[in-house]
């Protein structure tokens, strides 16, 4: 694939990195870092993609596996608190309270495990199971068990943090 | 919860931006790793040009000027192997395929830097030390390098150790459907 026709690509998937880069860093400079890392990461990987699967798919699959497997500064598991962060700045015209609810919805994803954090950004993002089970490399019948066990912790996060 | 996830806030990046993230040259960690092993590589470079006259190279045997060079050489290898490593980061076409596969390079990546570091110190004390007539303070001296560097190797191992268990256990969690 040469280069402009992998801009293109990039270009009309990148709301997909910048959901990784949220879920996985915590700071601004370090979503950055990750998100060019991620590019880079993908113009190297594109020539083993072929299309037996959606291209979304595949930029998930490099864009978990690199904010996976890259090492960063470590600060205490769960040290901060979601509330505590800094959330993004929300479209002038958005209600604040929906800007509100979006920002505790990050917030807790962001307390659970690093593995069930892929999980459910695919399940939200509409995938089936047979593509998260592809992407992750577990079976079907795993994915729905992860996938019912996290919405539960998602519940109980929200509840125990926010009463709603 | 799908509909306040789909809105969520982001920046649209241009393609020009995402043109310069391709290259090497403007990689964020591949970056500060290249500037190090720069500095690294053309210091030792300019050990082995002049350690010849300055560390009384001429004065020992072949052997020991074999070890002294053959140990910097192995070092700059190893270097640059390391930048290699920091480059590769998809081993597979699922994540925990992946995972198992850099976990793999990593476990010998870092029983090779142990040994290269190893390599390194032993060589350089085997050099420095050839031939020299060996009274108290010396062996009180080179007790206390190999007791440093052994120092350095077991924070080496055990920074090693820590990355590699956390990726092990993130694996682990990625297969378990009975965690928590």
């Amino acid at each position: 694939m040469d280069e402009s026709h992998f801009l293109q690509l990039i270009s009309a998937h990148q709301q997909i990195i910048h959901k990784v880069c949220r879920l996985y860093r915590d700071t601004p400079i370090d979503r950055e870092d990750l998100f060019q890392e991620i590019v880079f990461q993908l113009w190297r990987s594109i020539d083993s993609f072929r299309g037996q699967s959606t291209t979304g798919t595949f930029i998930y699959r490099i864009a978990l596996n690199t904010a996976i497997a890259t090492f960063r500064k470590e600060g205490k598991k769960n040290a901060v608190s979601y509330v505590d962060q800094v959330p993004d700045l929300p479209p002038e015209n958005e209600d604040p309270a929906i800007a509100e609810r979006k920002e505790r919805l990050i917030g807790a994803i962001k307390m659970l495990e690093e593995a069930d954090r892929a999980v459910i950004a695919l399940v939200l993002d509409e995938y089936s199971y047979r593509e998260i089970s592809e992407i992750i490399g577990i079976t079907e019948n795993n994915v729905g068990v992860r996938v019912s066990r996290i919405k539960n912790k998602i519940k109980k996060l929200l509840t125990n943090h926010y009463g709603n | 919860m799908k509909n306040l996830w789909a809105g969520q806030p982001t920046e649209e990046k241009q393609k020009e931006a995402l043109a310069l993230m391709l290259t090497e040259k403007s990689h964020p960690i591949l970056k500060n790793i290249r500037k190090q092993l720069l500095l690294e590589i053309s210091s030792w470079l300019v050990i082995l040009c002049v350690y010849y006259s300055m560390f009384d190279g001429q004065m020992r045997p072949w052997i020991a000027n074999g070890v002294f060079i053959m140990s910097m050489v192995q070092a700059i290898a190893f270097n640059i192997s390391g930048y290699l490593v920091a480059r590769n980061l998809i081993h597979g076409d699922n994540l925990v395929t992946s995972l198992s596969g850099y976990l793999i390079s990593l476990k010998r990546f870092k029983w090779t830097s142990l040994f290269s570091r190893m390599i390194f110190m032993g060589g350089m004390l085997f050099f420095f030390l050839y031939g020299l007539d060996m009274d108290i303070r010396r062996v009180l001296a080179v007790g206390f390098i190999v007791v440093v560097s052994a120092g350095q190797l077991w924070f080496l191992h055990s920074q090693w150790s820590l990355k590699i268990d956390k990726l092990t256990s993130l694996q682990t969690n990625l297969v378990d459907t009975n965690n928590r």
